[in-house]
C-alpha cells in the first residue's frame, strides 16, 4: 500500500484504583483555645471511614495512528470504554447520623464512559503558499448505574444536582419541569404528571419528582473540539482558532430571586436586564409573550417563593441549546526579514484578537451559552462585563 | 549608652525568645492525629460554645411546650429559625416546615456528640500509653453519649411507662454511623437499658469532683447525678434516692442567695460567675446556639406569683421579695420590687447576667447541678414515705434561697399527710429548675395538662389535656425523608 507511510494499531486493557485522599486510619481534628477555661481542645475534622474502598476504574482503549499520502494526512483515532466502579463522591446524608457537614464521602454507583478522540493534521499547501490545517474532535458519553436517591425536594435535581447523581443519567444531568403557562393570577404553572399545578400547588415535600421534572439533557458538551488554520505567505502569517460544541443544553435568564415573597419590598428588588422584569405578565392577554410571572400576585408562604424561584428558572421553556460555534482567536503575524537592521536578529509584529465570541449557535434566541445573563446575580453581572468582550492587541517581538 | 540599648535589646530577645518556645510547645500547630490519651483528651475537651458542634450544646426550646412557658408578643416576631418554637407553643401537629428552620439543631446536637463519641470508641484503642487516663477518658465519652440519649428519649418519645416501655418507639441508637445503618427506633425501654449500662460501666473509672476537673468533663459525682435522674424518670425511687445521696456525698454545695444577692432588686446585678467557677455545677451543658431561655422562658404575673410565692405585698407600689429568686433569676422588676409589665423572663443563666464572666453569647447553661439532687432525693422520700428526709432537703433548699431569717422550716405535722409533702416538693422541684429544660419531662411524667396564654395577653390561648402526644416532639421532615424508617410520631 504505496499511500501508506505510517500506520500503527494498539490496543489496550487496564484499570486502575485510587483511594479518597482525605482518608486517613486516624481522627483527625484542628486544635483550638478554650476562651473559658484557657486550655486546648481539639475540634474533630476527619475520621476513619473503615467501609471505603477503592473507587476502580477499568479502561478498554482502541487507537490507530496513522501517516498517509506522503505525510500529508496525520492523525490518530481513540476508542475508548472506561467504567468506573464504586465511585468516591460526596453524598448527602442524613444529620442524624452525625457527621459534621450533613455529608459523607462514600463508595455509590458506578459510572461509564464512552467517547471517541479523533486527531486529523494535513500541511494542505506546503510551497511558498503554506496552509496547514489541524482538527480535532472528541465525543463522550457518560451515565451514572446502580445509585439510588429518595429525594423529594424540587432542589434535589437542580441546585443541588451534583449531590443527587440519577441512575440512568449523566453525571450533570439537567432536569427541568414542563412549562405549562400562566396561571390566571399570572403565576407559573407546570405539569406534575397529567396535572397543570401552579407553583402554589405543587408538592413541597413528599413529591414525587419523577412527575414534576424531567431530564432534557445534560450541561457538558457531548461533541466538541477545534479546527485550526495557518496560511503563510512570505513574512505573513495568519491564523485562525475555531471551537466547537454540541449535543449540551444550558439555562437561560431567570428573574431575580424572592421577588413573589409578600414580605419583600419592592425597593429591595434589583435587576441587571432590567427588560426581563419590565416585560412581566401583567394581564391575561401576556400569557404567551411574558417574560416572567406576575408581580402583583404575591405569596406569603416562603417556601413557595422558593419554589416559584426554582421553576422560574428550572423549566423547560427557559432550556436552550448550547451547540456553538466559536471563533477563538484570530491573528495576523509579520516576521521582519533577518537582519534587517543590524543589531536586531529578528523581529515580528502580531496583530491578534481573541475572544471574538460565537459565529455560529444553535439556539434562535441568540443567546451565547458561555455568557447567559442573568438577572438578579451579581456575580453574572460582572462576569458579563468582565469576560464578555473581545480582547484585540497589537505585539512587537524583537530579538537580539 | 549605646552598649546599654544593645544589652536591653539582647535581654529582651532572650526574654521573648524563651516565651515563644513555650508558647509553641503548649500550642499545637495544624493538625491533632488522634493516637495518644493526650490527643484523646482534646477531643474531649471541646465544650467551646462558640461553635455549633461540641460536647456542650444538647437541648433547645424543649421548655417552651410546657406550662414554664407563657409567651408575650416577641412570639410575632419569629420566623424562620425559631417558627418552630411558634409552633410547638401553639401546639400544632405540624412542627417542621420548608418555612421554617432548615434542620432540627436539638436532635443534630444529641446525634453529633452520638457520633463524635462513637467515632473516639472505636479508635481509642490505640492510646495505650497511660492506661488509667484511657479508661478515664473511654468512660468521660460514654457518659456524654448517655446524656445525649437520655435527652433524646425524653423529647422525641413518650415518657417512660414500665408496662409499654419495650413496645413504645424510642430514638434511633446508633451504633457505628460509618456504615449508615438504616434508622429504626429503638425502644423507649432499649434506649434507657443502654443509658444505664454505659452509665454504670463508666462511673468508676472517673475522678470523684468535678472541682479537680473541668466542668464540662463528667465525674463520679455528675455521673451519679445523671443515674439518679434516669432512675427517676423510670420511677424506680429506690435507685434515683441511692444515687442522689451518692452524689451529694461528694458534692453537696448551694449558694446562700442572701450572700449573692446586693440588694439591688434587678437580675443585671447579679455577679458574674463562670463554669469555672460555679460551684454548684456537676457537669456543663448549654441550650443550642440560637435559644437563649429569656426568649421564651416567661411567665405571667399571675403565674409567676403564684409558682413563687415567697413575697409579700406591702403596699401598692413596694413588694418584699423573700424568695430571691424572684429577683436573681427573673428580669422585669422596679426598684421597689414590683413586676413592671405583665410578663418576667428567666435571665439567670445567661451569658448577660450570672455567667457574664462568660461573655456574652445567645445561649444559656442548663448544667446538671446540686439543686437537682436535693429535689431528687427529697421526691423519692416523698414517694417512699420518709416524709422528715423529704422535707428536711425542701427545707434546706429553700434557706438558702432565701432572704436571711425570712423563712421558716416547713414541719411534717403542718404540712399533712404524704401526699401533701409529695405536693410540697414537686412544687419546689419546679421553682428549683425552672429553665433548666427539664420541666416537659416533668409535665410528661407527671401527666400534667398544660395551658398556654395567648402571647402578650392574659386570655387562655392553647390547651394540651395531659398525656397528649403533642408533648412529644416531632422528627424533621428532611431526616424523615432521607430515612422514612426513623417513623413520625402521630400528633
Amino acid at each position: 500500500m504505496k499511500f501508506v507511510d505510517h500506520l500503527r494499531a494498539r490496543i489496550a486493557y487496564g484499570w486502575n484504583g485510587h483511594i479518597d485522599k482525605s482518608a486517613s486510619p486516624f481522627i483527625s481534628a484542628t486544635p483550638w483555645l478554650d476562651p473559658i477555661t484557657q486550655s486546648q481542645y481539639a475540634a474533630v475534622l476527619n475520621t476513619p471511614n473503615p467501609a471505603l474502598t477503592w473507587e476502580k476504574t477499568e479502561n478498554l482503549n482502541f487507537g490507530i495512528d496513522f501517516s498517509l499520502f506522503g505525510r500529508r494526512l496525520e492523525g490518530l483515532i481513540e476508542i475508548y470504554a472506561k467504567k468506573s466502579t464504586n465511585v468516591l463522591a460526596d453524598f448527602e446524608v442524613n444529620p442524624t447520623y452525625g457527621f459534621y457537614y450533613d455529608e459523607a464521602t462514600l463508595n455509590k454507583g458506578n459510572i461509564k464512559n464512552d467517547g471517541v478522540e479523533i486527531e486529523l493534521a494535513s500541511p494542505i499547501l506546503n510551497g511558498i503558499w503554506k496552509w496547514r490545517t489541524a482538527f480535532n474532535y472528541s465525543h463522550n458519553k457518560n451515565v451514572v448505574e446502580n445509585v439510588t436517591t429518595n429525594a423529594t425536594n424540587q432542589s434535589a435535581r437542580t441546585n443541588l444536582s451534583q449531590f443527587n447523581p440519577v441512575a440512568g443519567q449523566p453525571v450533570d444531568y439537567l432536569a427541568v419541569a414542563e412549562w405549562a403557562g400562566y396561571s390566571d393570577e399570572g403565576l407559573p404553572q407546570v405539569y406534575y404528571g397529567d396535572e397543570i399545578l401552579d407553583i402554589t400547588q405543587i408538592p413541597i415535600n413528599g413529591g414525587d419528582l419523577d412527575l414534576l421534572q424531567k431530564f432534557v439533557g445534560q450541561r457538558s458538551p457531548k461533541h466538541y473540539g477545534s479546527w485550526i488554520n495557518d496560511v503563510s505567505y512570505r513574512g505573513f502569517r495568519l491564523s485562525a482558532r475555531l471551537l466547537y460544541s454540541f449535543g449540551h443544553k444550558f439555562l437561560a435568564d431567570s428573574p431575580p430571586r424572592n421577588t413573589l415573597y409578600n414580605y419583600q419590598r419592592f425597593s429591595n428588588y434589583f435587576t441587571w436586564h432590567p427588560a426581563i422584569m419590565v416585560n412581566r405578565w401583567q394581564s391575561p392577554e401576556d400569557a404567551e409573550t411574558a417574560s416572567m410571572y406576575s408581580l402583583s400576585t404575591r405569596v406569603a408562604n416562603y417556601s413557595h417563593t422558593l419554589m416559584n424561584d426554582n421553576i422560574a428558572e428550572y423549566n423547560t421553556n427557559n432550556v436552550l441549546d448550547a451547540g456553538q460555534v466559536r471563533l477563538q482567536s484570530v491573528s495576523l503575524t509579520y516576521q521582519l526579514p533577518p537582519n534587517l537592521i543590524g543589531f536586531v536578529r529578528s523581529a515580528s509584529l502580531q496583530l491578534q484578537a481573541r475572544n471574538l465570541g460565537p459565529i455560529f449557535l444553535v439556539n434562535d434566541q441568540g443567546v451565547d451559552p458561555a455568557f447567559p445573563k442573568y438577572s438578579g446575580s451579581l456575580y453574572s453581572a460582572y462576569f458579563n462585563v468582565i469576560r464578555d468582550r473581545p480582547e484585540y492587541s497589537l505585539s512587537l517581538r524583537v530579538n537580539l | 549608652m549605646k552598649h546599654l540599648i544593645y544589652t536591653a535589646l539582647i535581654a529582651a530577645i532572650m526574654l521573648f525568645g524563651g516565651c515563644s518556645k513555650d508558647f509553641l510547645d503548649t500550642l499545637p500547630k495544624g493538625l491533632v492525629i488522634a493516637k495518644s490519651t493526650n490527643d484523646f483528651r482534646l477531643l474531649l475537651d471541646n465544650a467551646d460554645t462558640r461553635y455549633l458542634n461540641n460536647l456542650a450544646q444538647v437541648s433547645g426550646y424543649v421548655d417552651i411546650v410546657s406550662d414554664d412557658s407563657q409567651l408575650d408578643s416577641v412570639w410575632y416576631d419569629w420566623e424562620r429559625e425559631n417558627l418552630h418554637a411558634r409552633k410547638l407553643y401553639a401546639f400544632e401537629s405540624e412542627i417542621w416546615t420548608p418555612d421554617g428552620p432548615a434542620g432540627d439543631d436539638v436532635w443534630k446536637q444529641n446525634y453529633y456528640i452520638s457520633t463524635l463519641v462513637s467515632n473516639i470508641l472505636d479508635q481509642i484503642h490505640i492510646a495505650d500509653d497511660n492506661p488509667s487516663l484511657q479508661r478515664q477518658l473511654i468512660a468521660e465519652a460514654k457518659v456524654h453519649r448517655a446524656y445525649a440519649y437520655l435527652t433524646l428519649v425524653n423529647i422525641y418519645a413518650k415518657h417512660y411507662n414500665p408496662a409499654t416501655a419495650s413496645s413504645d418507639p424510642g430514638v434511633p441508637l446508633i451504633g457505628n454511623p460509618a456504615q449508615l445503618p438504616s434508622l429504626e427506633r429503638s425502644s423507649v425501654q432499649e434506649i434507657y437499658d443502654f443509658i444505664l449500662r454505659e452509665l454504670l460501666a463508666s462511673v468508676d473509672d472517673l475522678p470523684d469532683d468535678v472541682f479537680t476537673q473541668f466542668s464540662h468533663r463528667p465525674t463520679k459525682v455528675s455521673t451519679y447525678a445523671i443515674l439518679a435522674r434516669t432512675y427517676l424518670y423510670m420511677g424506680d425511687y429506690e435507685k434515683a434516692l441511692h444515687y442522689a445521696d451518692l452524689s451529694l456525698s461528694i458534692r453537696d454545695f448551694l449558694y446562700a442567695y442572701d450572700d449573692i444577692y446586693n440588694g439591688a432588686p434587678l437580675a443585671e446585678n447579679v455577679i458574674g460567675i463562670s463554669r469555672t467557677t460555679d460551684q454548684e455545677m456537676l457537669l456543663f451543658k448549654t441550650t443550642t446556639r440560637n435559644a437563649g431561655l429569656n426568649t421564651y422562658m416567661k411567665l405571667d404575673i399571675p403565674s409567676f406569683n403564684a409558682l413563687y410565692d415567697g413575697y409579700e405585698i406591702i403596699n401598692d407600689s413596694v413588694v418584699a421579695n423573700y424568695d430571691l429568686r424572684r429577683l436573681l433569676w427573673f428580669d422585669g422588676f422596679s426598684a421597689t420590687g414590683q413586676p413592671r409589665g405583665d410578663r418576667v423572663s428567666y435571665v439567670f443563666n445567661n451569658g448577660f447576667h450570672r455567667y457574664s464572666a462568660d461573655g456574652g453569647g445567645r445561649l444559656s447553661y442548663i448544667s446538671v447541678a446540686t439543686p437537682e439532687m436535693y429535689l431528687i432525693r427529697a421526691e423519692c422520700n416523698a414517694r417512699l414515705n420518709n416524709l422528715p428526709e423529704a422535707l428536711n432537703d425542701i427545707n434546706k433548699l429553700r434557706r438558702h434561697r432565701y432572704r436571711a431569717g425570712t423563712y421558716t422550716d416547713a414541719t411534717v405535722s403542718q404540712i399533712g399527710n404524704q401526699q401533701a409533702v409529695l405536693d410540697e416538693v414537686l412544687k419546689e422541684r419546679r421553682r428549683e429548675l425552672y429553665g433548666k429544660e427539664l420541666r416537659l419531662f416533668d409535665v410528661k411524667r407527671l401527666a400534667l395538662a398544660v395551658t398556654h396564654l395567648e402571647p402578650g395577653t392574659a386570655n387562655v390561648g392553647y390547651q394540651l389535656p395531659a398525656g397528649d402526644p403533642k408533648l412529644i416532639w416531632p422528627v424533621h421532615y428532611k431526616y424523615l425523608e432521607m430515612n422514612p424508617e426513623i417513623g413520625q410520631t402521630n400528633r
